[in-house]
């Protein structure tokens, strides 16, 4: 119950969101991606959050983990294109099933927690501090 | 001054603060000046060992909640302080006794 | 003689820091966790523990059924992936938690340089 196990926890949700931010930004940047090395379009990038048990005291404070961070597996978008070169016989290109939209809202939802716990870190430091200040 | 003289033996200090409630001399009965004496001073040892403890337990292993372990060593010194004042009434007292002229 | 070092007050303020320290986990949890699909926020239900804070009592441990313990929020709203986190909400919460708890220390610091100003401050 200590201000050390707290300041875990928010820590453990600033790296969950940086893990997320970095999908983000890794489904963004490839978007249009058509061709990688495993072949076909850029896959969807999804991070799976879960509670952390590692982090479990008491039941009282969880914290938070990435325990995958998994490919989505939606089909990709058919954009008819004969003259792309990554075209298939019928003429159309597989584009990455990125939603730029989504991936914004994603992007400012982990944008926000991330900042919101590292006010929760600064309260935390806070309160320790003035803890300390009983001594005079 | 001497910190040591804390330890001396407390039948004179009684004779010298016969002022006090009930001492008449006899410095071991209940309630005392120099029961209340010793009371005080174990105090004093308990609380600084427990002080001891929680700077320890904070050093070590993190202790669960910071402003317990600063409320223990403030009441420790805070105990240490008083008996240090006390102590410097007893030895004035002690000294103006001797000044006396008997 | 009485032992002035031993005040309700002094024991009462410490006990109320401990249970708002509490709280702050738990709040820092729901906060750590508002991205964490179906996950369900907490409270700590500490209201009869902060009551018995000020008890003049001799033992340092608060009696079982008075400890405070974690519930789920039921008040807190839920989300279509199934969490009940409200950052907005339990920001607010942390945040007056939190100066509460500050309000608490910096009291408890006066109190005690009081005591220590009427052992030491007459020479």
């Amino acid at each position: 119950m200590d201000f050390t196990g707290t300041l875990a926890i928010s820590g453990s949700a600033l790296s969950a969101e940086r893990v997320r931010l970095d999908a983000i930004a890794s489904n963004l940047a490839n978007a249009s991606t058509t061709r990688t090395p495993e072949g076909g379009p850029y896959k969807r990038r999804n991070v799976v959050l879960t509670l952390a048990s590692s982090l479990v005291e008491e039941g009282a404070r969880q914290g938070v983990s990435v325990t995958d961070v998994v490919e989505d597996h939606t089909p990709p978008r058919m954009v008819f294109d004969p003259s792309h070169p990554d075209a298939n016989a019928d003429g159309y290109v597989a584009y990455p099933n990125v939603e730029p939209m989504t991936e914004t809202i994603d992007l400012m939802a982990a944008t926000r927690a991330y900042e919101a716990n590292v006010q929760v870190i600064d309260a935390t430091r806070r309160m320790a501090e003035a803890a300390l200040g009983i001594g005079g | 001054m001497d910190v040591t003289r804390i330890g001396v033996p407390v039948a004179p200090a009684g004779d010298a603060a016969t002022g006090a409630t009930g001492a008449t001399g006899a410095a071991k009965g209940p309630g005392s000046f120099g029961e209340v004496l010793k009371d005080s001073l174990a105090q004093v040892n308990h609380l600084q060992h427990e002080a001891d403890g929680a700077i320890q337990q904070l050093a070590t292993g993190g202790t669960a909640t910071l402003h317990d372990t600063m409320l223990t060593i403030e009441k420790a010194e805070l105990s240490f302080r008083l008996m240090m004042q006390v102590r410097n009434k007893i030895v004035e007292a002690y000294q103006e006794v001797l000044r006396m002229q008997v | 003689m009485p032992n002035i070092l031993f005040d309700p007050t002094i024991e009462g303020l410490a006990r109320t820091l401990t249970l708002h320290q509490q709280r702050h986990g738990v709040l820092a949890s729901n906060v750590a966790n508002v991205e964490t699909p179906g996950y369900r926020a907490r409270e700590l239900d500490f209201r009869d523990a902060l009551q018995q804070a000020f008890e003049d009592r001799g033992a340092t441990e608060q009696a079982p059924d008075r400890t405070p313990t974690v519930v789920a929020d039921r008040l807190a709203p839920r989300r279509a992936d199934g969490s009940t986190v409200d950052m907005d909400q339990q920001m607010a919460k942390l945040n007056a938690n939190g100066m509460t708890y500050l309000a608490l220390a910096r009291i408890l610091g006066r109190r005690v340089a009081l005591l220590r100003q009427a052992i030491d401050g007459t020479r």
